[in-house]
């Protein structure tokens, strides 16, 4: 009887070895994001720059709106008028915190801070403004970013002090309230406090803005009304003790600063126990990846028995049909691995469309993504090429074998 | 490697050991042309044909091939010498599955050496021209039997050992495979386990097994 079983030992081992490594690259790629989130939120413990705590936002700051033609792109105008080239204008990410209303978050990449709020901070901060406006009116009165080159121009003396600015936690929201840095200092401990006022929005998504969660925005404006602030301060710092002593000096001061540290510091067990989940997920994938695999090619193998006895006749060496065989996995291998990174990729990108997970921070960058699917691709590859010579070595009898 | 001029397999009290059978001790040469080898199901002919083959080795006892113990020889130089010296068709065709026979063909051509050009000529002599490009689960067991016979005669190897070669054939693909095969007779030495009275009819050396010892062994002489 005639049976279809072309690709019956490939789809075995592309299914199993397809499977793990998207997992593989998924729990890699998604750990690493959830350990660097939490490290950078929580702990900030930042290895990169610097940090904006900007959690004194809604403590600090006048919101003053100018007028002024809303820029065709604002990116390429600021870039135009400063002549700064490094400006990561999509790239940055302030994360708001859920406690206190306090907003903070990290940011590199960039020489100049651009602050902004979404449109629901901008209507409660513009209540004259209809909906229809938020969504319609273009241009919206905006104050072409002078102040950001005065301030780059005035305060950025240092290249290596200069504040970054990161991935972007922006989401295309209609509008984005744009803040300018109005002063930058570098403070005695070598951090970057930054007074900023509100210089305007629009609603390209090209600019880089703040995003604040919905459910989050009527505790953000009743903490504002409440303090009734007129000054807003973010504080770029190096280390946690840096924005340690900036949230005392600031203390000092008389000003109001919600300062987390103490909250940040409970955050440390837990942030040590999910490291340690993430990395133990990924080890269990990993190891799932490299047992499915080892066994798959290991069998793939084992049921090409026949085909070595094949390789036999014609007279190939026990090396050469080992070696012919395994060829012909590999190719499967490769397929199941690299499908699954591929996999793994997708469902990693596709964490851009959560909101939740920009809220949190927990959008896997680039490096994190191809770490994931690389280890997703070679760590399965590696197992099952092992598992193909293991196979291999079962069904191949010695010449001398009486069993052949 | 140096051959000998007038190449032949030749047997000194070969022996092969199973837990319930013995083949031997077998002393013989195959010198003609085509030899047949007959003899009742479980005789020791296929036995005969791997240690002619070189597919293995005896449990005691030499096989020479033009001269070279086998057993004597590196894995390497083993696997050289039978690939350059011998083509074998076990009695159960066995091909890749995910291959299409063309593929399968084209590689075992370039394994002896030979021209992609002389497997279309010999799929085209057993009227399987129109079959290279399927796959070993399209084609039915006989024609699977008739592409394994042509797989051993790809090449220019010396010897074309052949296990039952027509046993799973119809009268008509028998007739043409045998032609094909006394054909072949001319360019090489062929052993052959066979219980088809036309292709013994054209034996030049006809050895019958039976137990697992030779029975009866004639030359013929067609001079």
């Amino acid at each position: 009887m005639k049976q279809n079983n072309k690709w019956k030992i490939s789809n075995l081992i592309i299914a199993a070895v397809l499977i793990p490594s998207m997992l593989l690259t998924f729990s890699i790629g998604f750990g690493a994001s959830c350990r660097r989130a939490i490290h950078e939120y929580f702990l900030m413990g930042m290895p990169e720059d610097a940090v904006i705590v900007s959690k004194s936002l809604l403590a600090f700051g006048p919101l003053n709106f100018s007028s002024s033609p809303l820029p065709p792109n604002i990116s390429d105008e600021i870039r135009k008028m400063s002549g700064i080239k490094n400006i990561a204008i999509e790239e940055s990410l302030l994360l708001p915190a859920q406690v206190n209303g306090s907003i903070f978050g990290r940011a590199y990449g960039s020489d100049v801070a651009v602050i902004g709020l979404d449109s629901s901070s901008v209507k409660w901060l513009s209540p004259e403004l209809s909906d229809d406006e938020f969504v319609d009116t273009n241009p919206l009165p905006v104050v072409v970013p002078e102040l950001i080159l005065e301030a780059y121009n005035n305060s950025f003396a240092e290249p290596n002090g200069l504040p970054r600015l990161s991935k972007s936690a922006f989401l295309g929201r209609r509008f984005q309230l744009v803040a300018g840095a109005s002063s930058l200092n570098v403070s005695e401990n070598g951090s970057i406090v930054v007074e900023a006022e509100l210089v305007g929005f629009t609603k390209r998504r090209d600019v880089f803005g703040l995003i604040v969660p919905r459910k989050f925005i009527q505790r953000v404006h009743d903490t504002m009304k409440v303090q009734n602030r007129e000054q807003r301060i973010f504080v770029f710092y190096r280390t946690p003790a840096d924005g340690r002593r900036i949230a005392e000096s600031l203390k000092s001061q008389g000003l109001s600063v919600n300062a987390p540290w103490e909250r940040l510091k409970s955050m440390e067990g837990f942030d040590i126990t999910f490291g340690i989940f993430s990395s133990l997920l990924a080890l269990l994938f990993g190891i799932l990846s490299m047992v499915s695999s080892f066994f798959a090619a290991a069998a793939g193998i084992f049921s090409k028995k026949n085909e070595s006895k094949l390789y036999h006749q014609l007279g190939l060496s026990r090396f050469s049909i080992v070696k012919l065989l395994i060829k012909k996995l590999i190719f499967s291998e490769v397929i199941g691995a690299v499908a699954g990174s591929i996999i793994g990729i997708l469902i990693l990108a596709s964490s851009e469309y959560f909101p939740i997970l920009h809220v949190l921070n927990l959008i896997p960058t680039t490096y994190e993504i191809l770490f994931g699917a690389v280890t997703g691709a070679i760590v399965p590859a590696a197992a099952g090429i092992c598992g193909a010579f293991a196979g291999g070595i079962s069904i191949i009898p010695p010449w001398r074998s009486r069993a052949e | 490697m140096k051959l000998s001029s007038n190449p032949a397999i030749k047997f000194e009290a070969a022996v092969v050991d199973y837990s319930d059978f013995r083949l031997g001790p077998i002393s013989l040469e195959f010198k003609s042309n085509l030899a047949c080898i007959v003899g009742r199901s479980g005789s020791g002919k296929s036995t005969l044909l791997s240690l002619a083959s070189g597919v293995r080795p005896p449990t005691s006892g030499k096989v020479f091939h033009v001269e070279k113990n086998m057993s004597s020889l590196s894995e390497r130089t083993r696997s050289l010498l039978r690939i350059s010296l011998i083509s074998f068709a076990g009695q159960h065709p066995i091909f890749p599955e995910e291959e299409t026979i063309g593929n399968h063909l084209t590689f075992v051509s370039k394994l002896r050496h030979a021209e992609n050009k002389e497997v279309k000529t010999l799929l085209e002599r057993f009227g399987l021209f129109d079959k290279d490009n399927k796959y070993p689960y399209e084609l039915s067991g006989g024609e699977l039997s008739r592409i394994n016979v042509l797989r051993a005669l790809i090449g220019r190897t010396q010897f074309v050992i052949l296990d039952e070669p027509t046993a799973m054939l119809d009268r008509e693909n028998a007739d043409r495979t045998i032609e094909i095969i006394i054909a072949e007779t001319i360019k090489r030495k062929l052993i052959i386990a066979t219980h088809d009275e036309l292709l013994i009819q054209h034996a030049k050396e006809f050895i019958e097994l039976s137990d697992g010892k030779v029975f009866l062994k004639r030359n013929i002489d067609v001079s």
